[in-house]
């Protein structure tokens, strides 16, 4: 729920409307915001509520506020729509407009989710990326006089494009911190780590133990609460999943995309139709991602692709793997370890928790 | 016709209307902006957003009836 207030915020109305919407007394009007089928009445267990208050600094009498509200309407509900559909959360978040005296409030927000865990996490990244896309003008008020904050401000991603002044960008606070995140708008809520499962790629010869170990550690972080995904490659089309005759085959046969969907589970086939391995993998990383909100999305095989990757051996050492591989996991058979360039760091293939912990730490 | 407003601090400036055929990329938007005295310090700093839709690609391609709006640096909060 996005509101715009003129002038200071009525703090304790606000709250009070908000939790109202958490008893479940207020239902959704259905304008400003997508559906909310995950929230269900007294399942709220925690409400985090942030209040801005205009502080008195710099000789201001209060702040003043311009907003663009298409766009921060866009960016509001791509944020509940994530929230919602991920977390099962509910976003609320009341601005400003024009002239706010200081010790008034000119901003609250709100998460209100099942379990304060989820909540904390959405709020700090949610309050983040407000401050740094949300499309809102800040201005002094200093005797009577409207000055903009420019200092203060942040450029929007993309900013400086109808310019060839390169050399201008940086004079603002903003800029610096801009071009280190490159992602075009809104897509940079999808770049925000909460929602982005982390992508760790598995390659190695047949009989290395890359099945075994890709399973154990899917089972090590199912069992510590991180969901993860597994994309696997075959490059000789072999896997049968279907049998011949039965309603689910004739169904693949005759379309473009069959889906069956059970008590316990969903299954998508897609014909490749034209598309290549690669835009069939980046179709279906979209969908998982989609699907159940995962922390870790293992990929085995497609060497080609960029993402760190792990590279299984047991026995000698491939020459040929060293240049895709961010580390390698052997064991005690590997005679040639020596090979290995110093920098590339080898892990034990039968300590699981070593190798957890390792592509837990990765940073790209 | 192609509306071309300036947000924010900018507001002063009045909206611009251009047409279309002036204007097929935001190549083109850019060496008409670039005329503009009063713009030559917000440009450097200002994002384009196309019908409500932050552009960052200067090749990007306009047609009549678009809805140009130029956001110089935020702070919400």
């Amino acid at each position: 729920m996005l509101e715009i207030y003129q002038g200071s915020l009525p703090t304790q109305e606000i709250y009070a409307k908000w939790e109202a919407f958490a008893k479940g007394e207020i239902k959704d009007q259905g304008k400003q915001h997508t559906s909310f089928e995950n929230l269900e009445r007294f399942k709220n267990g925690a409400l985090c509520v942030f209040t801005g208050i205009v502080r008195a600094e710099g000789g201001i009498s209060a702040l003043s506020f311009d907003i663009y509200e298409p766009l921060l309407k866009k960016w509001f509900e791509e944020w509940q729509r994530r929230a919602n559909e991920e977390f099962g959360a509910m976003i609320f978040m009341t601005h400003s407009l024009g002239d706010v005296p200081c010790g008034e409030s000119s901003y609250m927000c709100a998460i209100l989710s099942p379990k304060r865990r989820a909540a904390l996490e959405i709020y700090e990244e949610f309050i983040e990326d407000f401050k740094a896309n949300a499309p809102i003008w800040k201005y002094d008020v200093i005797e009577g006089k409207r000055i903009y904050a420019k200092e203060r401000s942040k450029a929007l991603n993309g900013s400086g494009i109808l310019s060839d002044a390169q050399s201008e960008r940086g004079t603002t606070q903003a800029d610096s911190k801009i071009f280190q995140n490159l992602a075009s708008y809104p897509q940079s809520l999808a770049k925000s780590p909460l929602f982005m499962p982390k992508i760790f790629a598995f390659s190695g010869k047949s009989n290395s133990g890359k099945t075994t170990l890709i399973c154990k550690l899917a089972q090590y972080f199912e069992e510590r609460g991180h969901r993860v995904g597994i994309i696997k490659h075959d490059p000789g089309d072999k896997a049968h999943f279907d049998i011949e005759g039965k309603d689910s085959y004739k169904f693949y046969q005759s379309s473009s995309v069959s889906t069956l969907i059970s008590p316990t589970r969903a299954v998508i086939q897609a014909k490749a139709l034209e598309k290549s391995e690669e835009e069939l993998f980046y179709a279906t990383l979209k969908q998982m991602s989609n699907i159940h909100g995962l922390k870790f999305i293992f990929v085995e095989g497609l060497k080609h692709l960029p993402y760190p990757r792990l590279v299984v051996t047991r026995g000698e050492i491939d020459e040929d793997y060293i240049a895709c591989a961010s580390a390698f996991a052997i064991d005690e058979s590997v005679g040639n370890a020596d090979i290995l360039p110093p920098h590339l760091p080898t892990l034990n293939l039968n300590n699981i928790e070593q190798i957890a912990e390792f592509i837990t730490q990765y940073q790209v | 016709m192609i509306k071309v407003e300036f947000l924010g601090p900018m507001s002063e400036i009045e909206p611009k209307e251009l047409k279309a055929s002036e204007v097929a990329t935001l190549g083109d938007l850019k060496a008409i902006l670039q005329l503009d005295s009063r713009l030559h310090t917000w440009l450097p700093i200002s994002a384009v957003a196309v019908n409500d839709e932050l552009i960052d690609d200067v090749g990007f391609t306009l047609k009549s009836g678009d809805k140009i709006a130029l956001l110089p640096p935020v702070c919400g909060g």
